[in-house]
């Protein structure tokens, strides 16, 4: 059905309880920061891994690996999802964004400029996701409530803002004059 | 003052890279050739390791080397040590039992590492990790720090009878007991502070690469002092010289004392990469970093505060039992006790105070320094006595506090501080004006009338910072000296590196260093870089914890920049052809007094390197001067933070709907980030207040294992923060810095349980105060006050 | 992760043909069923990564998100809700929030903004229990993973654990939020098989520990969730969900009630009641519901209400706490489902 998936034969040993890295036999074609690509990954492989260790995007960081935490966000879509609970194969055909995306080729996004311009920033751990989860929640809601952010960036953890300013820095963007 | 000088909001230089996602942390490294390792560890709290079969596991696709204790103790690896020396009173030394890096023939805690395996892919690793047979024989295991030495406990280590390792004093028992059997009044508690996991929220990570050709080793390692990281690896764990170890800290995602410790993984990888010929990576998953990370707090107090007539404050006495877990860390063994019980006299004139500190082994993980160390601990016992007092003597918890407050500096404490400058009431009429406690009778009625309860809380903390003067640290049995070193290299275009042994991991260095720099030789911020985390590169140095970056690391700069100045002048002096005592340098221009003769900074930057204008004989080639720094006394910020909290008492749950907190932290030199840090302290010191706890059950499995069980504040947890300062410029160092790094964490505990006790009217309340804690203890005051 | 077979199916049909390939035994632990449809993947990856799920087939069906199944139709008779559907297009359909608010807040009130875009509704209702035994593989007694081994929770730390519907066997919490309102629904449960579709109640598909832990609902081996159906019933309007958690966002609850009333003046005509955070499978108060129906909403009928609640409650170590908090929980989202304007 889907013809940006192509499906190798299944690899002989895969009811073996004997765990081995499965073969890279899956190629997943997709839009990644608005340029088309295939890659070709074994079916187990997360996008957080794919984007970090196959493409070298290391923005994208993995702090938890169990979703609790938001460092791995990317936007799939134009919604914000977590790349560490997310297989490669099933981005297939979709677009995805990450932090390496965001800034223009003369200009870094307002949300960006935000950041720096507040302070949000402290050990840049956190950034990436919290960034990308101010972009896809600006998006769709230009104006949003302190509420609607602290909802949007709930699902992110920081250890080191006390996310003060980075709400300040989202709250910034939305209501800057035009 | 400039735009980029001292004092001014500078945009931080470092976020531009974090902001596009180029931030370069450890997991991001990848070597050629790189192997990965994965850490099999015990399952069981304490454990006999009768045998460990290792031959399937090194069958296994991939395997390049499986190895044990054993191998490491073969190999003549050394243990991890604790650096700080405490005699217990009876004059013995404290009970440090052996710490090798991979456990052998015991297992002392759950997740006490037990064999490594080293493969081509980290599958690989963990798959071949899950072939080693390990044999154990389950021994019982004991995780409460007021058990653990109890007649019948197991014993952890032959070296510690009743798993105590020291038991340790402070202060004048006979002063004190004398001034309790006098006291007027006496307000008396039992505190649990409560256990804590930093989680940085990047987790630690190590590549451990050997050269054969070389026989150097490099460790690229998630660490808060490289250096001291090289010294103890080299030093005591026998590695390597240490001149033929290089330790790098790239980008560091945030530590909070976590990652001040040598670990065992960091040198394991090390170790395991010259055995395999090849470099070794290992990146902590969350839920390892729950049993590989060292914890914080977790102290057993009971405290008690003596009053004279009209409230006066005569003496206080403690007792606390401090858990360091199965082994010693790094640190441990000063957090509660130097780092604890010299501040329990709070902002007060207290005359007479007497500490005893147990410190006891259990089958934990490792407790160590975390944000705060220690501080947040004496705080917590003396803001909450405090406030407890005021309740129980009908007094306004203000009107104490200012009765007793030190008011005369310098103020010699009876816990061997001596506080050098402050004004605390300031602090407090400050913060009392912005969080308009006078309309809180009011807004507690408007509450009263929506059936809910509304709580003020006080926290007027006081920390030493700034660590700190070698010699006092080394008669307190620190095992190394704590200042700070500093190199300014001037380029011959002008532009300058400031190589610094201070390390930032979120503080922000690159730019309030640089803003230093810029304010004194008058160039732009932009000409400035500031490096650090590399042992090859940067002088020795001590590294960042303690709030003491900007008094001790900024020091260091400052005698630097000193020096190079007065070089510059000479060159300058060569240049104009006037005399050096006729040179001003002023805003980056060098003018020869009374005349218009002047020199830009950067031809004076030239000439020294291209030498035209003197010989040998007259002055040295070259701009870059180092200088070390050695503070003279810790540094006293201190503070007041007001908590105003809304109860729902039908659920317990708590919102914290005000918090002003007016911190003087003397000089500051970026108040953007001044203010980050004081919101980031305060979210650590409301999540233990509120929310985090780690909870073993009673076969010493951590049950708060991962972020959906233990619970780590979010952006909702937190209310709008009101930031102000006042400042009384510290005397002790050359720019009246104090630091800011901890104050939140350590004010942040007591001001909130103050004010949800204010709230519910009874004082049995411990932290977390989850909404559960409070509705059971709002129903156990009150029980008309919460529904059923 | 252990390695698999990935497939990807576009309809149901396929999806149900796919997974029939493999036998599979109707005895096996839910746990254990070695294929798994695969939508947010925000539970099965996580269950996968920890080794608690070691599927050899995953068919990816998210592709049937493109068709009917990914929708959500709402009309005079009720709604209909595709199980593609993501949490966060349910609780941010306008027709939802306003005509079945219990729905909205039931998904709203969980995980977080990523984790609801991800999330499938349908796979949202069949999320694993946060039991830490049951989680961590290196505790060997746990019956819900490896049936006759034990529970280690009965004698561990089991302050999150359930006090209604527990067994010998387990106690293990159910840990979502939605289930609880398309109880309060009184919502129906479509389902497709090998043997073709069939629909129940959906307050029926989760199944109680009892001496079968390790059965976690009655869908067969292979079948798949393909919607929800809620009737326009007259308390779907006046309906509440309402969560009490640790802390005030991203949480599973400590304890949580899903509250549908039908009112005539002051007079409960007819009421729903589900509870979480306190039970081992969603729970369905009929007794409570029972206490009230026909009654004026007054503290009496409320405390009536919160005790036959719990009547049968069974408390653990840790978690005694919990029938307290659940009592309150539930009266006051009787309390505030009674004052809704509707």
């Amino acid at each position: 059905m889907t013809s940006d998936v192509q499906l190798a034969t299944r690899p002989a040993d895969v009811s073996a309880r004997d765990r081995v890295d499965a073969a890279k036999n899956l190629v997943v074609s997709f839009v990644l920061n608005g340029k088309p690509l295939s890659v070709a990954v074994a079916p187990t492989e997360l996008l957080a891994d794919t984007l970090r260790e196959g493409l070298g995007l290391t923005g994208t960081k993995v702090a938890c690996g169990t979703g609790d935490c938001g460092t791995c966000t990317a936007i799939l879509d134009g919604e914000a999802v977590r790349s560490c609970l997310m297989l490669t194969a099933m981005v297939a055909g979709k677009t995805v964004e990450t932090i390496e995306g965001l800034a223009g080729e003369s200009d870094i996004h307002p949300i960006q400029q935000a950041f720096i311009d507040t302070g949000a920033v402290q050990c840049g751990y956190c950034t990436p996701g919290m960034i990308l989860a101010a972009k896809a929640l600006l998006d769709e809601n230009p104006k949003p409530s302190a509420d609607d952010i602290k909802e949007a960036i709930s699902g992110n953890l920081c250890r080191c803002t006390g996310y003060t300013k980075i709400i300040e820095a989202i709250d910034k963007v939305a209501n800057a004059v035009a | 003052m400039s735009a980029t000088g001292i004092g001014a909001a500078v945009r931080r230089k470092e976020d531009y890279r974090f902001i596009t996602g180029k931030g370069q942390y450890t997991d991001d490294i990848s070597r050629p050739g790189q192997t990965h390792i994965h850490f099999l560890r015990s399952p069981h709290a304490h454990a006999k390791i009768t045998s460990i079969d290792t031959a399937s596991a090194k069958t296994m696709p991939g395997v390049l080397a499986v190895l044990t204790g054993a191998d490491l103790a073969g190999d003549k690896i050394g243990n991890l040590i604790c650096g700080w020396m405490i005699h217990s009173k009876d004059g013995t030394p404290m009970k440090m039992a052996p710490h090798p890096a991979i456990a052998h023939g015991k297992a002392c805690y759950a997740g006490d590492p037990v064999a490594v395996v080293i493969a081509e892919t980290l599958g690989q690793a963990r798959d071949a990790a899950e072939k080693i047979e390990v044999d154990y024989e389950v021994l019982p295991a004991v995780v409460d720090p007021a058990k653990t030495q109890e007649a019948g406990a197991p014993q952890i280590h032959e070296v510690a009878p009743q798993n105590t390792i020291f038991q340790w004093h402070l202060g004048e028992a006979a002063a004190v007991d004398a001034a309790f059997a006098s006291a007027k009044h006496v307000t008396k508690l039992d505190i649990v502070n409560n256990r804590l996991v930093p989680n940085a929220m990047e987790p630690r990570a190590a590549i451990g690469e050997y050269d054969s050709g070389t026989q150097n080793f490099t460790l690229w390692n998630t660490t808060q002092n490289p250096h001291v990281a090289r010294l103890v690896i080299a030093a005591f764990v026998g590695m390597a010289p240490e001149h033929k170890l290089r330790v790098i800290a790239p980008d560091v995602g945030g530590g909070f004392g976590s990652k001040i410790f040598i670990y065992p993984e960091e040198v394991v990888c090390l170790w395991a990469s010259k055995k395999v010929g090849r470099p070794v990576k290992w990146v902590c998953e969350r839920a390892e970093a729950f049993l590989a990370d060292a914890h914080g707090r977790d102290h057993v107090t009971h405290a008690e505060l003596a009053f004279g007539e009209g409230g006066k404050m005569t003496a206080l006495r403690a007792k606390t039992i401090a858990n360091l877990g199965a082994y010693m860390s790094t640190f441990s063994s000063s957090i509660p006790t130097y780092l604890y019980a010299t501040l329990l006299s709070g902002q007060y004139d207290l005359p007479a105070i007497y500490c005893e500190v147990d410190a006891v082994y259990t089958n934990t993980v490792p407790v160590d320094a975390y944000r705060g160390a220690g501080r947040p601990e004496a705080t917590f016992v003396v803001e909450r006595l405090v406030e407890v007092a005021a309740r129980e003597l009908h007094m306004d918890p203000v009107e104490l506090r200012r009765k007793n407050f030190v008011k005369s500096f310098p103020h010699q404490t009876p816990v061997i501080m001596n506080y050098d400058v402050g004004d605390y009431d300031a602090s407090m009429r400050k913060a009392m004006e912005i969080a308009d406690v006078n309309g809180f009778a009011a807004r507690r009625r408007e509450a009263e009338k929506r059936g809910k309860l509304r709580g003020l809380g006080y926290s007027t903390y006081i920390e030493a910072c700034g660590i700190a003067p070698s010699q006092a640290v080394g008669s307190l049995g620190a095992g190394v000296g704590l200042w700070e070193s500093a190199e300014v290299r001037v380029n011959p275009t002008g532009s300058v590196e400031v190589l610094t042994g201070s390390h930032s991991h979120g503080q922000g260095h690159e730019t309030t260093f640089a803003q230093l720099v810029s304010e004194r030789l008058g160039i732009p911020i932009e000409n400035v870089s500031i490096v650090h985390g590399d042992t090859d590169k940067v002088q020795f140095g001590m590294g960042t914890y303690g709030s003491r970056s900007g008094a001790v690391g900024m020091s260091a700069i400052v005698k630097a920049l000193e020096k190079v100045e007065a070089k510059a002048k000479k060159v300058a002096s060569h240049l104009m052809e006037a005399a050096e005592s006729d040179i001003v340098f002023k805003d980056g221009q060098f003018t020869v007094a009374g005349t218009d003769k002047s020199a830009a900074w950067a031809d004076v930057a030239l000439h020294a390197y291209i030498a035209h204008k003197f010989t040998g004989a007259q002055l040295e080639p070259g701009l870059k001067e180092g200088a070390f720094y050695d503070p003279t006394n810790f540094t006293f910020p201190a503070g007041c933070h007001i908590c105003e909290v809304e109860i729902d008492p039908e659920t317990g749950s708590t919102t914290i709907v005000g918090w002003t907190a007016v911190d003087d932290f003397g000089t500051i030199i970026n108040p953007m980030i001044v203010e980050g840090q004081v919101h980031g302290g305060i979210a650590q010191g409301v999540g233990q207040a509120l929310m985090e706890n780690a909870v073993y059950d009673k076969d010493g499995q951590l049950m708060s294992g991962s972020f959906m069980d233990y619970s780590m504040p979010r952006a909702e947890n937190l209310p709008p923060l009101k930031i102000d300062t006042t400042v009384t410029p510290c005397p002790g160092n050359p720019l009246g810095i104090k630091g800011c790094g901890e104050a939140g964490a350590i004010a942040a505990p007591a001001a909130v349980i103050n004010a949800i006790t204010d709230a519910i009217r009874t004082e049995n309340l411990a932290m977390p105060a989850t909404a559960p804690a409070v509705w059971a203890a709002v129903r156990a005051a009150a029980p008309a006050l919460a529904a059923e | 992760m252990r390695p698999f077979h990935y497939e990807r199916a576009a309809t149901p049909a396929a999806a149900v043909k796919m997974a029939g390939t493999t036998p599979m035994s109707p005895d096996q632990p839910s746990v254990a069923t070695p294929v798994q449809y695969l939508a947010g993947g925000t539970n099965l990856l996580d269950m996968m990564k920890i080794d608690v799920m070691r599927p050899d087939r995953v068919v990816d069906i998210n592709a049937i998100a493109e068709t009917r199944h990914g929708g959500i139709e709402v009309s005079d008779d009720g709604m209909w809700l595709g199980a593609l559907a993501r949490m966060a297009e349910v609780a941010e359909h306008a027709d939802v929030k306003h005509r079945f608010p219990v729905i909205a807040q039931s998904l709203t009130l969980a995980a977080s903004q990523q984790l609801r875009n991800m999330a499938s509704i349908g796979g949202n209702v069949l999320q694993r229990t946060r039991c830490p035994y049951y989680r961590d593989t290196s505790y060997a007694e746990c019956n819900k993973r490896d049936p006759g081994s034990g529970c280690a929770a009965l004698g561990g730390f089991n302050r999150m654990h359930a006090v209604l519907g527990t067994s010998k066997a387990c106690i293990a919490t159910y840990p979502g939020d939605f289930a609880q309102a398309l109880i309060a629904l009184d919502a129906r449960v479509e389902i497709t098989g090998a043997h073709g579709h069939r629909s129940m109640a959906f307050a029926e598909l989760h199944r109680r520990p009892d001496d079968e832990p390790h059965m976690e609902t009655r869908l067969a081996p292979g079948e798949l969730i393909t919607a929800f159906t809620i009737a326009a019933l007259p308390w779907a309007r006046r309906s509440k969900y309402l969560k009490i958690r640790d802390r005030e966002s991203y949480e599973f609850a400590l304890a949580s009630a899903a509250v549908a009333l039908d009112m005539d003046g002051d007079i409960v005509r007819e009421a729903r009641i589900a509870l979480g955070g306190v039970a081992t499978v969603p729970w369905r108060a009929s007794a409570a519901e029972h206490e009230i129906q026909g009654k004026r909403l007054d503290e009496r009928a409320l405390a009536a209400a919160a005790e036959a609640a719990f009547a049968d409650a069974r408390v653990f170590e840790h978690n005694a706490f919990k029938i307290a908090l659940g009592k309150r929980t539930l009266t006051r989202a009787l309390r505030e489902t009674a004052a809704m304007e509707t």
